[in-house]
């Protein structure tokens, strides 16, 4: 028994590190989950040539950075103002940057040209009509109708500050979300709202950004960064990013978002297409077909369910079996399983970053102490609900505790077992799809994207194989309980 | 073949057995009766270990019975529960060949016990092949009957084992039991609360009342000769009452 439950844990172990073990010359640069961060990722991607992957929308600013101070990830496009209010936040706004990052073993380009902060914009008529050009202009219209992100109205740098700055009479401000706002806009119920300068909306509506004449907002100014060893360890790759610096615009970084976002062009597609006539750079860009993506996807999907679900069954059925034997342990390991089941998925996936780092490993170990109770539970129950008379009866024939559990008790138990495995497997394909979120691939990736894109079909192409694939679960485990369970139990 | 000696049990510290002593002589049937409650069935599953004696042993051919031979013991000792007691997901054959097959008993020696003891309980191949919840109640006890017979065990126990049957089946199975007892020579201790059973198949009887030993005999000697008050009150309440109005 002892041997065998050590057997298993190393066995774990293996899977786990051999997921977790990357080709060593390979380098990873890692995006955001937001449109224009992962257009940056392929554009570094593409111009610093074959030797590096770009996992796309990987996670946020936290998920990323840590990634990076791991060595999970070696690049990544960040702006100069995340890094100054969020990740060095406390630190003086003056600061360089370059001396906070250094004995991190991190290092930054130059800024590569744009600056995405916040702005505030108007319909470009009733701008004219008013004569506003600037934030100043707007204190001699308190009758404006004003709509912000939720977040802009909450930030100490966003709409308090930015009042106080200016001194704006403006006393009703709307929240909503950012991209209601734009709809607010052009049908005329609002006629201020906030904005981000390279947002792909400000061209397709034809927003006029008014200046920030008092120089209130922040810079936000992209950059990459980059684990400090590459300079030694990849010359020529850092070499090839670095030649990013100081060429793109906001425009061409707003026209970049408008063709992926607005007119749906695969963003590595719209990254080659600036390389090739502005850098003079040629990649050779792969657009997967949906049918390959799908099969992707599936394989990564199924890896992450057979793995966490295989690995959760070998745990869960000893522990729910020592729940039975042993009264006191059994609620110990119950109420343990139970505390696990009540943190959310996803604080659960970014707790794991910590420990395993991105990827398949974090979400596998996520997906496998999901798997465990109803397994556990269902095990317990199940042996625990057999009557008492043919409990008894096993002992009376002078069968040892292993073999009573093993002829009589787990078979009896089995129609509850196989229904917590049951329930864990298509739990656990649901669950799965989070963990795009930390770059475990899966379903949840296309979901992933279709989100940021506000793309149905691609949303679909990840929620529909999912659903296929948790009633396929379901028929195969109803399938395997008429092979596995005996007919005596069934009528 | 049995001597129980010194023996001490309580439940939440009420007294639920307390015998000075008592012996079970071999080849012959016993019958252990009295009111629920009496600590009849208690007795029977002391005597296979389900429940430990708080005090005093159990000496079986001669050994205590203790927790590191009581598995072995058990295997010589058949025990029959009121409802049979039969696993589920085993057909009544595999039941019966469970312990067979776990202790490795050669196989055609366990095939012959299986045909002989099918013959005696009457029971043929097609009923064999079915699950318990398949089967009569009448048959499932004469399943558990086999099972319990099947590794030819010097003693067998029995709790009730006619309770959950229907007067007809019952009474027909009264007689069948009783034939192969007498065919089998073996030492039988039997729990019932119904005297004319009792009579019906004991050689010989030991009465209870809230875990003590009242009287001990023939049937006829407990009617004759009631030791106290209870006995005859027991015997009195057991009487069936004359159907035809005299």
């Amino acid at each position: 028994m002892t041997a065998n439950k050590i057997k298993i844990f190393i066995f774990t172990i293996l899977l786990f590190e051999c997921f977790n073990c990357r080709a060593e010359s390979q380098i990873t640069i890692a995006s955001k989950t937001f449109t224009e961060s992962v257009i940056l990722g392929e554009l570094a991607s593409q111009i610093t040539g074959a030797k590096t992957v770009h996992q796309k929308q990987l996670g946020g600013t936290r998920v990323l950075w840590s990634a990076l101070l791991r060595g999970d990830i070696d690049i990544y496009p960040e702006y100069s103002g995340t890094l100054l209010h969020e990740i060095f936040a406390g630190h003086d706004k003056n600061t360089d940057l370059h001396a906070l990052l250094k004995p991190l073993g991190i290092a930054a380009t130059r800024a590569i040209g744009f600056n995405n902060t916040y702005a505030l914009g108007m319909r470009p008529a009733s701008a004219t009509e008013l004569g506003i050009n600037t934030i100043s202009d707007l204190a001699n219209h308190p009758e404006l109708q004003i709509g912000f992100s939720n977040e802009f109205i909450n930030r100490s740098d966003g709409w308090p500050g930015l009042q106080t700055h200016y001194r704006l009479p403006q006393k009703k401000v709307r929240g909503l979300d950012h991209d209601l706002a734009y709809r607010g806009l052009t049908n005329e119920s609002l006629d201020v709202i906030d904005l981000y300068t390279t947002d792909a909306e400000i061209h397709y509506y034809n927003i006029k950004i008014l200046h920030d004449d008092l120089n209130y907002f922040p810079e936000y100014n992209a950059i990459f960064l980059y684990r400090l060893e590459l300079e030694q360890s990849a010359p020529q790759v850092i070499r090839q990013l670095k030649r990013l610096e100081n060429v793109i615009t906001a425009d061409a970084m707003t026209t970049m978002n408008m063709q992926a976002k607005l007119e749906r062009v695969p963003e590595a597609e719209v990254a080659a297409k600036y390389l090739s006539t502005q850098l003079n750079v040629n990649s050779e860009i792969v657009i997967d077909s949906r049918w390959s993506r799908l099969v992707r996807h599936s394989i990564e999907h199924l890896v992450l369910v057979g793995i966490s679900l295989g690995a959760a069954i070998l745990v869960a059925l000893p522990l729910g079996i020592a729940a039975y034997l042993n009264t006191r342990l059994g609620q110990f390991i119950l109420s343990c399983t139970a505390i696990i089941q009540t943190i959310p998925s996803l604080a659960l996936l970014v707790f794991m970053i910590p420990l395993l780092g991105i990827g398949s490993p974090p979400a596998i170990a996520a997906l496998f102490l999901y798997s465990l109770l109803p397994i556990i539970r269902n095990t317990h129950t199940g042996l625990h609900d057999i009557a008492p008379p043919v409990r008894e009866s096993a002992k009376a024939l002078g069968l040892s505790r292993t073999a009573r559990l093993r002829l009589v008790e787990l078979p009896l138990a089995t129609r509850s077992i196989l229904a917590g495995i049951k329930t864990s497997a298509v739990i656990n394909v649901g669950t799965a799809t989070l963990g795009a979120l930390i770059g475990a691939g899966g379903y949840g990736q296309p979901i992933l994207t279709g989100i940021r894109l506000d793309d149905t079909s691609l949303i679909l192409e990840g929620a529909i194989p999912a659903a296929l694939l948790a009633l396929l679960v379901q028929y195969s485990f109803d399938l395997a309980e008429r092979l596995l369970i005996s007919k005596g139990l069934r009528s | 073949m049995l001597t129980l000696s010194n023996i001490q049990k309580s439940f939440d510290n009420q007294v639920a057995l307390d015998i000075p002593h008592l012996n079970i002589t071999g080849q012959q049937t016993t019958i252990l009766i009295g009111p629920s409650g009496c600590g009849k069935s208690t007795l029977l599953k002391m005597i296979n270990g389900l429940i430990k004696p708080d005090q005093g042993e159990v000496l079986f051919k001669q050994g205590k019975i203790n927790t590191q031979n009581i598995n072995l013991l058990r295997r010589q000792m058949g025990y029959v529960i009121q409802e049979g007691g039969l696993f589920p997901h085993l057909s009544a054959r595999d039941n019966i060949m469970l312990m067979p097959r776990h202790i490795k008993l050669a196989p055609d020696t366990a095939e012959q016990r299986l045909q002989s003891l099918a013959e005696l309980t009457q029971l043929d191949a097609g009923q064999l092949k079915r699950f318990p919840s398949q089967l009569s109640g009448g048959q499932r006890q004469r399943v558990a009957l086999m099972r319990a017979l099947i590794l030819d065990p010097d003693l067998l126990l029995l709790d009730e084992p006619l309770g959950a049957l229907d007067p007809m089946i019952r009474f027909e199975m009264q007689s069948q039991l009783k034939s192969i007892f007498q065919k089998l020579g073996k030492t039988v201790l039997m729990v019932t609360h119904d005297l004319n059973e009792a009579g019906f198949f004991g050689d010989h009887l030991v009465l209870l009342r809230s875990g003590k030993i009242v009287q001990q005999g023939t049937a006829r000697q407990l009617i004759e000769n009631p030791n106290e008050p209870f006995v005859e009150q027991f015997i009195n309440a057991q009487r069936a009452p004359s159907i035809i109005a005299r």
